[in-house]
């Protein structure tokens, strides 16, 4: 796997004026720790932390820099998941009105030279994934009515809201 | 309340003032959820309507041909908006059949030419009002009943028993004794587009969703079907029984009861039961002759023997049928009949709504025109107009 390219994290001053230095790294690392006793790097975990970003067709409009020429948001938050892609947290971009060409563009299109190559690859987008993902299942002869009409078990049927 | 949120795009609340201030968009996306309504989009506000029913109130847009020139969408059956659905549709501000019957006067809903509309609309009011009066999402066969039916037939209907009868202990009860251990649980119905779905095999299922089913457009002999359990209150195939229901919208069938529309609805022929079936249990048949001029609720007794018995023969006082039935008729769109109905007027004009011909002549503001549209379709109608330009 080649290692991501080094990330300069900028520094900025809060509302207080005193200078703070943003690294991710290291900010994920102590959530980590926080969440997971014990937390090692190296051991793999299943995902602790989901982050869900709706409607997320907006960050891949694409811009042009002078100096790094075409760039979108997405891009960049990407590169930068990329950065802490050893640790245990997902990220999902949610869109209904987007094209999945947006967020998931054929390797040639990707604005990513290490995709290009297919150095890297990216993850199938998740689509047409049906309802019912979270349903319970009745089971004949066991389930009884007093269950299935349970605010809980109607609340598990149909599409996860 | 979170589900109400997502139906209606908005902050939910279940006040009066709330429900009140519902848009008619807001209302037809709270009806859709739970009675099928199809879109025939022959109108631009129909196309709008059914755009924004998927953009912003969980409608579903099933496929889009290529040219984007057809679309299909369904509400799908989703228990939990069609509960978020009923704790707006309980308030005395959300008028059920009035917001129906506005969404109706305009052209682009496909309004049911046998009134399944009316009828899915009387079956949800009286369960939602034995919902609300009993504090419970399970209601008892009984109870949906009581809130079905006017009052002055209760006795009358509870008290009858079977038009046929598996046996003379199942002959010998009625009503009421037969289904005292029977529960309803439905909060919506879902159009089916297969006639198999009406087995016992799959109506187990529907009750798991809390769903009632308006059968496939080519079932002919049967128009709803709300399932329940029979036995006790576990879900599985030898438990389910059902209300068939068969609904016209044609003033031919008055308020006497028609033997043979119950004859179509016979359980084995519609494969409701297997044929060989082991546990066929008591069914309850309804037709609802929404057109006829006068009201009336009869339950189809027992025939009489057409021979004697012999004296001091041992035959039985009854045939022995293949299943147990209770057969009701229930006549007119009124309040002498149907307990939810409050105004006839209303029931009267979505009846009339519900039929697309001869609406689509009597729309026009002249015997003239009225005449020359009708000649535009000949040979259909017993009016003269589909004839005298040719015979």
């Amino acid at each position: 796997m080649p290692s991501s390219p080094g990330l300069s994290f900028g520094t900025t001053r809060n509302a207080e004026g005193e200078t703070v230095e943003y690294d991710l790294k290291e900010a994920i690392g102590k959530l980590m720790e926080f969440l997971i006793k014990d937390f090692d790097v190296l051991q793999e975990y299943t995902p602790v932390l989901i982050v869900s970003v709706d409607e997320a067709h907006p960050l891949t409009t694409t811009e042009t820099d002078v100096i790094d020429g075409l760039w979108s948001r997405f891009s960049e938050f990407r590169r930068g998941l990329r950065f802490i892609h050893s640790y245990p947290c997902f990220f999902l971009f949610l869109s209904t009105t987007g094209k999945v060409s947006q967020f998931i563009p054929s390797p040639e299109n990707d604005r990513s030279s290490r995709v290009q190559t297919q150095l890297l690859g990216l993850m199938s987008p998740f689509c047409e994934l049906g309802f019912g993902q979270l349903a319970q299942k009745a089971i004949e002869g066991l389930t009884p009515l007093d269950e299935v009409a349970s605010l809980l078990f109607l609340a598990s049927i149909g599409r996860p809201l | 309340m979170f589900a109400g949120e997502k139906l209606l795009c908005k902050p939910f609340f279940t006040s009066e003032e709330f429900v009140r201030k519902l848009t008619d968009e807001e209302k037809l996306a709270c009806i859709s959820v739970r009675i099928p309504l199809e879109f025939n989009s022959r109108t631009l506000r129909s196309q709008e309507m059914e755009k924004n029913l998927v953009d912003k109130h969980m409608r579903v847009c099933l496929t889009v041909d290529p040219g984007f020139e057809t679309v299909i969408t369904v509400a799908p059956s989703e228990p939990l908006l069609a509960e978020a659905s009923y704790l707006l549709m309980r308030s005395p501000a959300f008028d059920l059949p009035r917001s129906l019957l506005a969404e109706l006067e305009h052209p682009g809903l496909d309004k049911g030419n046998r009134g399944e509309l009316i009828a899915m609309t009387l079956c949800l009011q009286a369960r939602d009002a034995a919902s609300t009066r009993l504090q419970s999402r399970i209601t008892p066969v009984r109870d949906f009943i009581q809130e079905l039916l006017v009052p002055s037939a209760h006795d009358r209907v509870l008290r009858s028993k079977p038009v046929r009868a598996r046996n003379s202990e199942e002959a010998e009860k009625t009503l009421e004794d037969t289904f005292r251990d029977s529960n309803i649980y439905f909060n919506h119905f879902v159009k089916i587009r297969d006639r198999r779905v009406i087995s016992r095999q799959f109506l187990w299922g529907l009750i798991a969703r809390g769903a009632a089913a308006l059968c496939a457009d080519f079932q002919y002999g049967i128009d709803i079907v709300i399932p329940y359990l029979f036995w006790d209150r576990i879900l599985r195939r030898q438990n389910v029984s059902a209300f068939l229901i068969q609904v016209k919208n044609d003033e031919t069938f008055k308020e006497s009861p028609q033997e043979y529309l119950f004859d179509m609805m016979n359980p084995y022929r519609i494969e409701f039961f297997d044929k060989n079936e082991s546990h066929p249990v008591p069914l309850i048949r309804m037709l609802f002759a929404l057109a006829s001029e006068n009201s009336s609720i009869a339950v189809l007794g027992c025939p009489e023997r057409t021979q004697p018995v012999r004296e001091g023969a041992a035959k039985a006082r009854f045939q022995a049928d293949r299943y147990t039935s209770f057969d009701i008729w229930c006549a007119k769109a009124s309040k002498e009949t149907f307990r939810p109905i409050e105004n006839d007027a209303v029931f009267d004009k979505l009846l009339l709504r519900s039929r697309l011909f001869p609406n689509v002549y009597e729309a026009k503001k002249s015997e003239g025109l009225q005449n020359a549209t009708r000649s535009m379709n000949p040979a259909t109608d017993i009016h003269p107009a589909h004839w005298d330009r040719f015979v």
